[in-house]
């Protein structure tokens, strides 16, 4: 069931480090970065149906030819600001293979001709940041990066912490961010177009996304098409926590059963069973085990059992979990971080998470499940990005299978 | 030009325009508080929620740009429940204290409760508490439980001004708007974020406590504090047995002149119509009465030698009734400006102070220098018309005209009149536009205005309308007074 494309070198004692790496097939394909043409890394790219591995699952192609048909200074930016609750795979390619990711850095910037890209990590990733620096630095060492490289092609890196903000896991926020404002999301463009930093047109890409990269420019772009259930190409650094035993980061190919992914790499549930599974990190909410027994790890299928593969990083809860508590943690999680740049979301994380109060101390009323409800309603799709639909997508959900429960915390007065 | 269909009812508008501008343009009620004219869409406040026919979700109107055939609804069932449902969470932690709020009766909070609310309140949390009364600087006020974060001041700060004074700090509901870390408000256009809060978080130090709105009246004026000439309303009132009290100015939107702004100290400006002269005529320093100092003033003028000194922000029909009386009497007339380069700058304060300079040169007035001096000498009348640089070399003979008190109280023969607060008028400013200023029709004037005592001294009987008529042709390129008083013109330099 392990496939391990991305997480090839995990294993390697000192993977991080450029001398180890360089023994193990480390910047293969930098070194032979001249005997493709840019546009020859597009193609492959497109023709491999990789898909954005930061939560959305669009098509990584798609939005390379918006930046390569864009005029102007283009830079690349690389979404390190993993966040979302249960996930943590971008974690470990920091830690334990930083160069695939700077490799597949320079292979994208040469092929959208960009010689400027940036990291954005997650300010929490203090330890991970230093890893990646010191990554850079062997990079910039050895002539990987900067002006006069081996492979000829002038690459700058540039690492920027984040300062603690989820939102700024959202592209645009990302981007005012980098460009030292307030980290609040932009508003949409009416036609497709890529990001934009500093008016320059901008790629903003996931690390594991650009991490695979170099595998697909080695092997082909069928090899990774061949991976995984058409449409869901590939394979993917799926993450477990919660009720587990071996709780981790696994490679898997798409298509491999959730119950099967849990009980074979997770090590099984603890505890008698699974009661939910949150399937791809908070904001896609939860399904309960009736589902998860038949679900399979593709982008359709968990689209089908109306939740999303999101950043694929599965927390599983057993039949102890009480489902309003568990409800009040993630909206507690929402309330802290939403940037408080619209309306509904500003005011509505902080309804619903003092409502959740209310079930927990005793004095919830049947109307309070109704406000949850009508909050729901009013964050999904009135907002900027799509932190308050996420907000929403939580709440239906816990309320769709797990009413009961929150309909049991209500005193009712005889 | 491009159709869309707003409620199924057509409007024509320019192709790719802004929605909320065009429903705005066409009076259709549309709830907003962060897009402003001036300063565009922020898109997060989601107030303007609207219908699209196919569009899955609604849409924002201030970040939907018109094509022909759009068609737009704001009243159906669904769009009527977001707005409602939206404006219960703008509401959710405000602290509802509008007895005691200087906003009430322009809130668009309250408006659009009106509008939409109307319902019981089901918050049954505790509400979330912020600071209130914080002096800003720049006589500001905040009270962040009141605000709705709109940024519509953060913005001015940043992209009008570009000082940066106003910040948003905390995260979620802990946003509040403060200024940035060891600054003031403290540019000359700060107190614009009043009128640009669209709710009572920031408020006039100034203003407030002092009045409820709704008891007072506007009228529509031209600030006489530099040449820059900014429309701005005067909001004022007569309380039981007092006179007529102006209580503040505020902008009035004039793209050809000022937008949406005036500086403070044109705003602060208004305190001087408060202190006009009392109603009074003195001749030989005696309270006289307005006969007899006019008959007394033309028996002057056929015997004397006179010479006159007019103010550079007497309005465009004062200006030409002067030039009448000097054509009749034979007499010059001078005038004299300040330049304050300090002031001035490249936004809407002039560095010359005068309201109606360009009238003065238009005019062939001449202006005051070593000459005037000289031919001072060999005269012995001075007429002076409210200018603030009168002086008088020797015992001499001299009526004034004044608004307010003067250096010469005790040696002069003096007519009082309105000053421009209750009077109207035109004023062309240093770039050459023309502009009108009015008269309330509420308040009683208790003071005659120049144009009807310079009437008298004439033996005429002009109005406002007819001296400019006289000579539009000559000094005003033909245009119509019936064309200015409805909008500012453009005369040109």
């Amino acid at each position: 069931m392990l496939f391990k494309n991305v997480s090839a070198r995990f294993e390697i004692e000192n993977s991080n480090s450029i001398d180890v790496i360089l023994e193990h097939n480390g910047y293969e394909m930098v070194k032979k970065l001249q005997e493709f043409t840019p546009e020859q890394i597009i193609q492959e790219v497109e023709k491999s149906g990789l898909r954005g591995k930061g939560g959305g699952g669009a098509l990584a192609g798609a939005k390379w030819r918006l930046l390569e048909k864009a005029k102007g200074k283009k830079y690349i930016v690389i979404n390190a600001d993993e966040s979302e609750p249960g996930t943590f795979k971008d974690r470990s390619i920091i830690e334990k293979d930083p160069h695939l990711l700077i490799e597949g850095i320079i292979l994208t910037a040469y092929a959208l001709n960009s010689n400027d890209a940036f990291i954005y990590i997650r300010g929490e990733y203090q330890e991970q940041a230093k890893i990646l620096q010191k990554a850079i630095d062997e990079a910039y060492e050895k002539g990987f990066l900067g002006d006069e490289t081996i492979h000829k092609y002038n690459i700058h890196l540039t690492l920027h912490r984040g300062a603690g903000a989820y939102i700024c896991g959202e592209k645009s926020a990302l981007l005012e961010s980098l460009e030292g404002k307030r980290g609040h999301p932009r508003l949409k463009p009416h036609t497709p177009s890529p990001e934009y930093f500093f008016n320059n047109p901008t790629l903003v890409n996931n690390v594991e996304t650009i991490a695979t990269i170099p595998s697909i420019i080695k092997n082909g772009s069928s090899f990774y098409k061949n991976l995984g259930v058409e449409p869901s190409c590939g394979s993917m650094l799926f993450g477990v926590s919660g009720h587990v035993n071996k709780p981790g980061i696994y490679e898997c190919e798409f298509g491999v059963s959730m119950l099967d992914y849990i009980n074979t790499l997770g090590g099984g549930v603890k505890g008698e069973s699974i009661k939910a599974v949150i399937t791809g990190g908070v904001s896609t909410g939860v399904i309960p085990f009736e589902i998860v027994k038949d679900i399979k790890l593709t982008y359709e299928d968990l689209r089908k059992a109306g939740s999303s593969l999101g950043t694929g990083g599965m927390i599983v809860m057993n039949e102890s979990t009480c489902m309003v508590k568990a409800l009040k943690n993630i909206l507690s999680f929402y309330h802290d971080e939403s940037c408080g740049q619209c309306t509904p979301c500003r005011e509505g994380t902080f309804w619903v998470d003092a409502t959740l109060d209310k079930f927990l101390d005793g004095s919830a009323t049947l109307e309070d499940i109704e406000i949850l409800k009508s909050n729901s309603k009013i964050m999904n799709g009135k907002t900027v990005c799509v932190f308050a639909p996420s907000v929403s997508t939580v709440i239906d959900s816990f309320l769709k299978y797990f009413q009961d429960e929150f309909i049991a915390k209500i005193k009712v007065d005889v | 030009m491009v159709t869309i269909y707003v409620n199924n009812k057509p409007i024509i508008c320019k192709d790719k325009e802004l929605l909320i501008k065009v429903l705005k343009e066409n009076d259709i009620f549309i709830p907003h508080f962060c897009y402003h004219e001036s300063l565009g869409a922020d898109g997060n406040c989601r107030m303007c929620l609207v219908e699209i026919e196919g569009s899955k979700r609604p849409q924002i109107a201030c970040d939907t740009f018109v094509y022909d055939g759009l068609r737009v609804h704001t009243k159906s069932e669904s769009i009527l429940e977001t707005n409602k449902d939206i404006l219960e969470l703008e509401l959710l932690s405000h602290p509802v204290d509008c007895p005691t709020c200087d906003q009430a009766g322009e809130c668009s909070l309250q408006n659009y409760y009106m509008e939409y609310g109307l319902y019981d309140s089901r918050v049954s949390v505790a509400k979330n508490k912020k600071d209130k009364a914080l002096d800003l600087g720049s006589n500001i006020m905040l009270d962040q439980e009141r605000c709705v974060l709109c940024m519509r001041c953060v913005r001015f700060c940043s992209d009008i001004t570009k000082t940066d004074e106003l910040v948003v700090m905390g995260r979620g509901n802990d946003s509040y708007i403060t200024t940035t870390p060891f600054m003031r408000l403290s540019n000359p256009y700060a107190m614009n974020v009043i009128d640009l809060c669209p709710v009572g978080a920031l408020t006039s130090k100034d203003f407030r406590f002092k009045q409820r709105v709704w008891f007072l009246d506007s009228t529509q004026s031209i600030c006489h504090a530099c040449s820059k000439n900014c429309s701005i309303f005067i909001d004022h009132n007569a309380q039981k047995n007092q006179n007529d009290h102006v209580h503040r100015f505020r902008p009035r939107v004039n793209t050809m002149v000022n937008g949406h702004f005036i500086c403070d100290e044109g705003r602060l400006s208004y305190k001087k119509a408060n202190e006009t002269r009392k109603n009074d005529f003195i001749m030989k320093s005696r309270i006289s009465t307005y006969e007899s100092i006019l008959k007394h003033t033309k028996k002057l003028l056929q015997s004397e030698n006179a010479i006159a000194l007019v103010s550079a922000s007497l309005s465009v029909e004062q200006m030409l009734l002067v030039k009448e009386l000097s054509e009749m009497y034979l007499f010059d007339v001078y005038y004299d400006y300040k330049e304050d380069e300090k002031f001035g700058d490249d936004f809407l304060k002039s560095s010359i102070k005068e309201s109606n300079l360009y009238t003065a040169k238009l005019l062939d007035f001449k202006l005051v220098d070593k000459p005037y001096e000289e031919s001072l000498i060999s005269k012995s009348l001075i007429l002076n018309f409210n200018s603030e640089f009168i002086s008088k070399p020797r015992p001499i003979e001299m009526i004034e005209f004044l608004t307010h008190e003067g250096k010469f109280e005790r040696s002069s023969s003096i007519f009082t009149y309105e000053y421009f607060h209750n009077d109207m008028g035109l004023l062309i400013n240093s770039d050459g536009v023309i502009s009108s200023y009015k008269k309330s029709s509420k308040v009683k004037s208790e003071k005659f205005t120049l144009l009807k005592i310079l009437n008298d001294l004439l033996d005429e009987s002009y109005t406002n309308e007819s001296i400019y008529e006289k000579y539009k042709e000559l000094f005003f390129k033909n245009i119509p007074y019936s064309k200015i008083m409805k909008q500012s013109q453009r005369l040109g330099l």
